[in-house]
């Protein structure tokens, strides 16, 4: 089924689609879309050498931004042209998929990709090919020589990865599938059924997915397995069933245009004489063109698989319309066994058309540089309608000879895939032309009157601007005025308008303005459309336009502005953040003079000297309420002492924790260490011995499980008897733990526990809002509140106190003022920070 | 059902009799509770061997590695952790080695580690400016100072007193609010977590 | 004689950190590796004699009920070390199993965190926000203290994105509450960074005390 674009996953079965990669020049590595860097070996995926510079973009510059991304995968949908109805006021279906190639529809087709050359590509696909072409020039072997050649399948899209399943591996049951809907449908007609015998229509359709290739109009392929259709027959048939323009078309053909499927493009350039030879059995030429492509192929294929491909009947390919064509008794009774293999069904069409035949073929013999010219050189100029005979005169390009309007053949080159699609789909204005033309047409095919208004579809009258369309229809324009090179205005309004890179005209303009979705081309308008625009209704047109999210189409902008960076746009480089660390110097001068400070403080300053007259107790008001509250402690009784106290504030907690120790040791507690923390009892069993910790001491362990240890252990019967708990902590999460523990416990029991604190300096500031309620009965911080404790039990501080705290003044003034100084240097001299 | 169903039913079940125990006021539930968290402490023990067989084998590993950086570090690391584990396993956590180690080696060199801090802080704080310029960094330097002068004034007037008190206030305003968030959310989470919502256990 | 090698040693230590300064070298990763190395050490020998010493209390239980509920954690307790496996392999595929212990681990866990921050921080915290003085610098201290708390946690609030749409700006006031709260979050960061520096000074101090005993001697003191 179709699945919307950007899609990863089938929205039906959520089996993953193929999705567009890039392959990073370097390693290998298939890349998301996106990036600009590979992700493995960081090398960027386009060089900004391949880079367009946004002016003048050169068909050689895009070929070679184009070979850096030769692995490009194009979503896969299941491509049905069923529904792709033309809306009235656009391009008709066959110039709209010149314009806007199906890159996925049907793995088919694909086929004509291969076949077809640089001629049929825009340059920046056929220069995806320069090098294989080239090899296919060596070896001039077309068959065996895949386009894809050195590329690996992932490296294709998914067009030409069709290609290479349906040329290397012609399998039935997998071409089955490959059968386009329309082409389904030709299968289960009357008329085919007649025609064809069921054997050879079942291997037909088996094989479609090399003769589909060229997808209608392949009936002459068949010719060297059907009977041999007497000229004359078939020019009568013909004559009785062509559309009088046809046979008109024909005339002009049939003593200068053959095709001979057997000799192929080697021999391509006696394709006029043998025309005049075997022009009596005449499909039009462009269709033989096509089919001797086909035959070619098939030959050439047939060397590989030759019982792949025998018994095909590529009449089956023809559309209704073209099947009339075949003799009749080709169709009522084909005879496989009695075809001559060289039956060459030279047919008449219209010589434009057929250029883009002689084109292909050109191309599928390998001759990519110069069959353009051959081609011109042999066919006649004016084949086709007068009014795009007219048209072609001066409009096409060398390469495309005659007959291709101007903007056709610009897309014919422009466009990758743009062939096939009129290959293997028929061609609505035909389709049109077919019920309509067909009896209306006079013989003589006046161009003048030969398209008449009623003879034209509606629309294709819609397309013609308001004053054409007020005339007597198409056919009807008035010659006269036209010099023969002149291009019709409305001709000329559909050509893309040079000079505007990515823009073209009114009606292509509409489709064109339709970014691509996703992939390295994501945001470029055209180049590689989108196959919803061909599978879509005209109805869900517009739900699509509205459904692409802003982000693809940002990242469609970005993708647009890195292409269309000059070519000397240096690549960016992130600038290294400037570290706002300060230097070593600074830090080692810092570092010095605090502790030079600090040695002559302690060594070198008289000991009466004192600098702070602060009182320490005066500094921490809580002191006093926790001597109060050890005070009650008797002797004997159990004292908790949770050392949370992580190592590097040992030394601290140690000024802090010491007084309090001594403190109990005076109340003769019996203290018992507990830590969540593994080294903490440890650490208060050491200082209870420095200390000289005289009552008893015991070492409650490690609470493992952080809260959970300490939930466990305060529910643990040996805490049953435990009054008081003083937490020691330099950590206000485990401050917390206990806080709240203690709390709990106490609401286990009724009756609560004491809870006593002494904390170092830096976590003060985190667990003040728990020491200022009544779960705390007094508390301690820092090396103050240390020294205040000590002053609220009566004690004289000793001169390693008083110099340690006014030591640790100076520090605190020192860290103060190089503060102060690095604010004002920061608004004296600015901000400095990350560029 | 390993994966995610049992385990949720587990830590639910866990959860739930632990809360009972907590707030429903029965000797059974209480008892369960005590003996439910205990499990959950020997639990924690072997997340800890857990954890410790991951570093070895991350530097172990290393130690292995032609040009793994810092292999001398990581031998170090190793050394030292099997050093220590033997010599707490053959001791007991206050042996004399084990004390005379964590005395001599592990607080000096962890108290360095703090002091070190201590001087990149202050060189940071100094910076911060040049990097951050705004009304909120002018005012976190201007509660650093405060608080630094406040530390150990000098002199300490009265008048000094009751601006401080000013200053602990609106600190501990802040602070209170952080501390409420934190708390909220961590009664949220656990209660999605009993209640099944969050499975972190199975990776969800 | 220990004693003068602790210094010595410590001294050594103290000194390899301090290199620090003159930017990160060798010997402070050194340093580094052998402080985590003794911690992880230590903590688990400490943890293993927790588990030996539980070991030993269940098989001295009389009572073979308590004995398994002795094991049972145990039992989780290997089946969590199952998690250690990698994934590729046999253990390691099986390691599933262990969910069993972590959804343990996480469930009492949670129940524990839950009530005691309930019942030991949520509800005294807010009655200590409630609980002002009536005169005094007390009144207007404990109405700034209060205003901080509402403001901060106002600007802790997280909106839930809607589906479709922009979120819609915040009225003036409520940006200006939050404004308010950030200047009490930020002033309060403020004096914890301070505090880390008192702490950092001290044990600089300290460190620097121990030198100059050491250094007193020799300047004759």
């Amino acid at each position: 089924m179709l699945n919307q674009d950007g899609r990863r996953i089938c929205s039906r079965c959520g089996k993953a689609l193929p999705h567009t990669e890039i392959r990073c020049p370097k390693c290998g590595t298939l890349n998301r879309v996106g990036n600009v860097f590979c992700d493995h070996c960081n090398a960027r995926l386009i060089q900004p050498s391949q880079i367009l510079p946004p002016d003048v973009p050169t068909p050689a510059e895009e070929a070679h931004e184009s070979s850096s991304l030769k692995s490009i995968q194009l979503p896969s949908r299941a491509g049905s042209v069923e529904g792709s109805v033309p809306q009235a006021g656009e391009l008709p279906d066959w110039l709209l998929d010149l314009g806007i190639a199906d890159s996925g529809d049907d793995d088919a087709n694909g086929e004509t990709d291969e076949i077809s050359g640089q001629g049929s590509y825009p340059d920046w696909l056929s220069n995806l090919f320069d090098e294989d072409a080239q090899l296919v020039e060596e070896d001039e072997e077309l068959a065996d020589n895949d386009l894809s050649l050195d590329l690996e399948p992932e490296q294709l899209p998914d067009w030409l990865i069709g290609d290479d399943v349906a040329l290397t591996s012609p399998d039935a049951g997998s071409a089955v599938e490959e059968v386009p809907d329309w082409l389904a449908g030709i299968e289960g007609t009357e008329e085919m059924s007649a025609a064809v015998e069921p054997e050879s229509l079942s291997a037909e359709i088996e094989t479609m997915s090399f003769s589909d290739s060229f997808g209608w109009g392949l009936g002459e392929e068949e010719a060297p397995e059907a009977d041999v259709i007497p000229a004359e027959e078939g020019a009568e048939l013909l004559q009785a069933d062509v559309p009088d323009w046809l046979s008109k078309a024909r005339k002009f053909d049939e003593d200068e245009v053959v095709f001979d499927t057997a000799v192929g493009l080697e021999q391509e350039d006696e394709i006029s004489d043998q025309a005049s030879v075997e022009s009596s059995l005449e499909l039009p030429d462009w269709l033989a063109e096509l089919g001797g492509v086909n035959a070619e192929r098939e030959e050439s294929l047939a060397a590989g698989n030759e019982s792949a491909l025998s018994g095909v009947d590529n009449t089956v390919g023809l559309p209704d319309w073209l099947l009339s064509l075949v003799p009749g008794e080709a169709t009522a009774a084909p005879e496989p066994a009695s075809v001559p293999a060289p039956a060459s069904e030279p047919v008449a069409m219209p010589d434009w058309l057929s250029d883009i035949g002689a084109e292909s073929s050109g191309v599928s013999s390998g001759v990519f540089t110069k069959h353009a010219d051959t081609v011109e050189n042999e066919v006649p100029e004016s084949e086709g309608p007068d009014w795009l005979e007219h048209v072609v005169a001066e409009a096409a390009p060398p390469s495309l000879a005659s007959g291709v309007p101007a903007f056709l053949g610009e897309e014919i080159q422009g466009e990758p895939g743009a062939f096939e699609e009129e290959a293997t789909e028929t061609p609505e204005w035909l389709q049109g032309l077919e019920f309509t033309a067909a009896d209306a047409l006079d013989s003589s095919f006046a161009p003048d009157v030969a398209l008449g208004k009623a003879d034209m579809p509606q629309w294709l009258q819609d397309l013609r601007p308001p004053e054409v369309a007020g005339e007597s229809g198409m056919g009807g324009a008035d010659t006269s005025v036209l010099v023969p090179a002149d291009i019709p205005d409305w001709v000329q309004a559909l050509r893309p308008e040079a000079g505007e890179q990515g823009k073209g005209t009114r009606d292509r303009g509409r489709w064109a303005t339709l970014a691509e979705p996703e992939g390295p081309l994501v945001g470029l308008h055209g180049v590689l459309p989108g196959l919803a625009l061909v599978d879509m209704t005209p109805e869900s047109d517009n739900g699509r336009k509205d459904a692409i999210p802003e982000a693809v189409i940002q990242q469609a902008q970005f993708w647009q502005s890195l292409l269309e960076q000059p070519r000397s746009a240096e690549r960016p480089v992130a600038r290294k953040v400037r570290s706002s660390q300060a230097s070593p110097v600074v830090r080692v001068i810092v570092f010095l003079a605090f502790a030079l400070l600090s040695l002559f403080a302690f060594l070198l300053l008289p000991a009466d000297l004192q600098f702070v007259q602060t009182m320490p107790r005066t500094l921490a008001p809580g002191a006093a309420e926790l001597v109060t509250s050890l005070d009650r402690v008797q002797p004997g009784q159990r004292v908790i002492v949770a050392w949370e106290c992580a190592l590097p504030y040992a030394d601290e907690m140690f000024q802090i924790a010491a007084p309090v120790l001594e403190h109990l040791d005076d109340r003769q507690a019996h203290l018992v260490f507990v830590s969540t923390i593994p080294e903490g009892t440890t650490m208060g069993m050491s200082l209870a011995q420095q200390v000289r910790y005289q009552s008893e001491l015991s070492d409650g362990g490690y609470l493992l499980g952080n809260d959970n240890g300490i939930a466990a252990y305060l529910g643990a019967s040996e805490a049953d008897a435990v009054q008081h708990v003083v937490v020691l902590s330099s950590q206000s999460e485990r401050f917390r733990w206990w806080v709240e523990q203690v709390a709990l416990t106490g609401s286990q029991r009724g009756t609560g526990l004491s809870l006593s604190v002494a904390v170092t300096a830096s976590v003060k500031p985190l667990v003040a809002p728990y020491l200022q309620t009544d779960a705390v009965q007094g508390w301690i911080a820092g090396y103050t509140g240390g020294l205040a404790y000590r002053q609220s039990r009566g004690e004289v501080l000793t001169d390693f106190h008083t110099r340690a705290w006014d030591v640790l003044m100076l520090g605190h003034w020192f860290v103060a003022a190089l503060l102060l100084l690095g604010m004002l240097y920061s608004l004296i001299a600015g901000k400095k920070g990350v560029q | 059902m390993f994966k995610r169903v049992l385990p949720t039913v587990v830590a639910a079940m866990a959860g739930l009799l632990i809360l009972l125990g907590y707030f429903v006021p029965i000797g059974f539930l209480g008892t369960m509770r005590i003996v439910l968290v205990q499990w959950a402490t020997v639990l924690a023990a072997f997340a800890l061997l857990l954890a410790y067989l991951n570093i070895l084998r991350v530097h172990v590993g290393r130690l292995f590695r032609k040009r793994a950086p810092n292999r001398v570090a990581s031998m170090i690391l190793v050394l030292a952790s099997i050093m220590v584990l033997v010599l707490v396993i053959l001791q007991g956590s206050d042996g004399e080695f084990v004390q005379a180690w964590l005395s001599m080696v592990l607080i000096p060199g962890q108290s360095a580690l703090l002091a070190l801090t201590a001087i990149t802080l202050t060189l940071a704080g100094t910076r911060l400016l040049r990097t951050r310029r705004n009304g909120y960094t002018v005012i976190f330097l201007l509660g650093a100072l405060i608080t630094l002068m406040a530390a150990i004034p000098i002199v300490y007037p009265p008048m000094v007193g009751v601006v401080m008190g000013f200053v602990d206030a609106v600190a501990m305003g802040g602070v209170r609010g952080l501390l409420l968030g934190v708390v909220l959310g961590i009664v949220l989470t656990g209660l999605r977590i009993i209640l099944g919502i969050d499975r972190p256990h199975s990776g969800e | 004689m220990q004693g003068v090698v602790g210094v010595v040693v410590g001294a050594v230590i103290t000194l390899i950190i301090f290199s620090y300064l003159l930017g990160d070298n060798v010997l402070y990763r050194w340093a580094l590796a052998l402080l985590v190395g003794s911690a992880v050490g230590y903590a688990l020998g400490v943890a293993i004699d927790y588990v030996q010493k539980w070991i030993a209390d269940g098989m001295q239980q009389p009572d073979p009920v308590v004995s398994v509920a002795y094991a049972v954690p145990l039992l989780l307790g290997l089946l969590l070390l199952f998690k250690g496996f990698a994934p590729a392999r046999f253990l390691g595929r099986i390691s599933v199993v262990s969910n069993l212990s972590l959804g343990y681990l996480v469930g009492a866990g949670a129940a524990v965190a839950v009530a005691g921050a309930v019942l030991g921080t949520l509800i005294p915290q807010v009655r200590a926000t409630g609980t002002i003085a009536s005169v005094g610098p007390g009144l207007v201290q404990g109405l700034i203290t209060a205003l901080g708390t509402v403001v901060t946690l106002l600007y802790f609030t997280h909106r839930s994105r809607p589906v479709s749409g922009n979120v819609e700006p915040l009225p003036w006031y409520v940006r200006g509450l939050h404004m308010v709260g950030e200047v009490f979050l930020v002033f309060s960061l403020g004096t914890v960074f301070a505090s880390a520096i008192t702490s950092g000074l001290t044990a600089l101090v300290m460190r620097i005390s121990l030198v100059a005993e050491l250094l007193r001697p020799l300047i004759g003191q």
